[in-house]
């Protein structure tokens, strides 16, 4: 899938300017930016939510999962319906092994007033997820978790990527998130937002460690990309 | 413990409805002594002996029975087309737009006038359900359309992401929003509807209805006798409220969570 020249302004106030993005099947693009930037403005471009001013996109998926920067739950519903909605083909076996995964197993009859901000977040992941789409959009999926339950959903999301064999787009503020979970990281410059820099990562997922020195040199670079900013 | 806070609030709200009541009969009953005259106001114990008279009289639960069904069944198709026609209207301009003379219209006869025409349409003893069904079915209506607008566009977008089909969009995201935002109109349409019901058949004159029983009491000059009836139609009017809001407990049971 590919963007090409993207546009978008809000009114006089230009958001995106001249995106020229590839995303590779099967893999994971990280995005990082600053707030405001307009990362969410990009993922719902290519979620079809919001059409662009001017450019195309190329090879576009049909199917698309997104977990938006807000949960957007249905307040009327369970965490197992929530989840249930978007796939009612899943069996309720294959939805509570989800829940499992997201750590959700003691809250599952309850409705989302009765969740934390995280536990909300949590489960429109695992609502993701079982829309089992070619391609997932993720808005800053693991904000509002405490640092263990992070790394553990990203452990959880390459396993779950392994499995669904889709593409991902990963939107972040965290570098050590992108450093990873990205075949490939995007890092956006703001106002207007565009390009910055693209950093390709050969190294499967399986094997990286945070303290492993070739993340280390790749955590210093991003920083640094980021700090010039 | 939350079950104890309901309880503590389901009896806060008692003493105060018998604190207020008995402060009414207290000022109705001095009322009642200064003009002195109970053609005009009626002493409460008098109301209370024509209100048993009533109740024990042969025709009373024939009455009661006839105006609920007739309350009940305008309500409900009022409630049915209400729903339909304002999910149209809320989803779709054009049908809004084309909908919207109809509904001024209706809202804008007087109800005197719909009892008079309606009671040339029909027999005396559907022409009240006509009346009580025009009269709230504008109400039902513009609070489905103002619910349909108020749907959370974000909901709207994650379903169309998630491809979910109309229907299910409208099964599980529209008619749960309408539903919650209705609750107020609900009982008022409903206790509205039953007055109206009841005045439409005082001017038609079903064989056997609260509207008849009370003309007749009008008629043989016992006011009394009115003021007794017209007690007897809060009654019932206080319990359709809560027969919808059991019914409103009974799916909060489901949603408790979205409503506070
Ligand atoms: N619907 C809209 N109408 C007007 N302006 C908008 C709209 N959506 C976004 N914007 C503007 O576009 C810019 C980018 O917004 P966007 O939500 O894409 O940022 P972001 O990179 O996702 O930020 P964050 O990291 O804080 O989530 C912001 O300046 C915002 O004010
Ligand atoms: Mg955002």
């Amino acid at each position: 899938m590919r963007l090409e020249g993207i546009y978008k302004s809000f009114g006089e106030e230009e958001v995106l300017h001249d995106i020229n993005i590839s995303i590779n099947d099967k893999e994971i693009t990280c995005i990082l930016g600053p707030s405001g930037c307009g990362k969410s403005t990009l993922l719902n471009i290519i979620a079809g939510i919001i059409k662009p001013d001017k450019g195309t996109i190329k090879e576009s998926k049909k199917k698309v999962g997104y977990v938006f920067q807000e949960d957007r739950l249905l307040p009327w519903k369970t965490v197992f319906e929530n989840i249930k909605l978007v796939n009612k083909k899943a069996s309720d076996k294959s939805i509570r092994d989800l829940i499992r995964i997201v750590g959700l197993e003691d809250s599952q009859k309850k409705y989302p007033a009765q969740l934390s901000g995280g536990m909300r977040q949590r489960c429109s992941i695992a609502r993701a997820y079982n829309f089992q789409s070619e391609i997932l959009l993720m808005d800053e999926p693991f904000k509002s978790l405490d640092y263990d339950l992070r790394i553990s959903m990203v452990k959880c999301l390459i396993d779950i990527w392994c499995k669904l064999n889709n593409s991902i787009v990963f939107v972040t503020h965290e570098i050590d998130e992108a450093v990873l979970l990205g075949n490939k990281i995007i890092v956006l410059s703001g106002n207007p937002c565009r390009v910055d820099t693209v950093v390709n990562v050969s190294m499967p997922q399986q094997e990286r460690r945070i303290d492993d020195k070739k993340m280390v040199d790749l955590r210093c670079r991003l920083l640094k990309i980021l700090s010039r900013q | 413990m939350k079950i104890s806070i309901l309880k503590n609030n389901v009896f806060k709200e008692l003493i105060y409805t018998v604190v207020s009541i008995i402060a009414m009969l207290i000022i109705w009953k001095i009322v009642s002594v200064v003009v002195n005259k109970e053609v005009l106001i009626p002493s409460p114990e008098v109301t209370l002996r024509e209100i048993i008279r009533i109740v024990e009289s042969p025709a009373f639960f024939g009455s009661v029975l006839n105006t609920s069904k007739r309350a009940i069944i305008g309500f409900l198709i009022a409630l049915g087309t209400g729903m339909l026609f304002g999910m149209l209207g809320g989803l779709f301009k054009a049908i809004y737009y084309l909908l919207r003379p109809f509904v001024l219209i209706i809202k804008a006869v007087p109800t005197m006038a719909m009892i008079l025409l309606t009671l040339i349409w029909l027999e005396s003893e559907k022409a009240p359900i006509l009346v009580g069904f025009v009269v709230i079915f504008p109400i039902i209506y513009e609070n489905v359309v103002q619910g349909i607008r108020n749907v959370d566009s974000k909901l709207v977008e994650m379903m169309k992401v998630y491809n979910i089909n109309k229907l299910d969009t409208i099964k599980e995201l529209y008619i749960p929003s309408i539903v919650s935002y209705l609750n107020g109109a609900m009982s008022a349409a409903a206790a509205l509807n039953l007055k109206i019901v009841i005045a439409a058949e005082v001017l038609s004159q079903p064989k056997l209805s609260m509207g008849t029983s009370f003309q007749m009491e009008k008629a043989n000059l016992n006011t009394a006798g009115v003021f007794a009836w017209s007690l007897i139609a809060i009654f019932m009017a206080g319990v359709f409220e809560q027969m919808l809001r059991i019914t409103k407990i009974a799916r909060n049971g489901k949603t408790l969570h979205h409503e506070q």
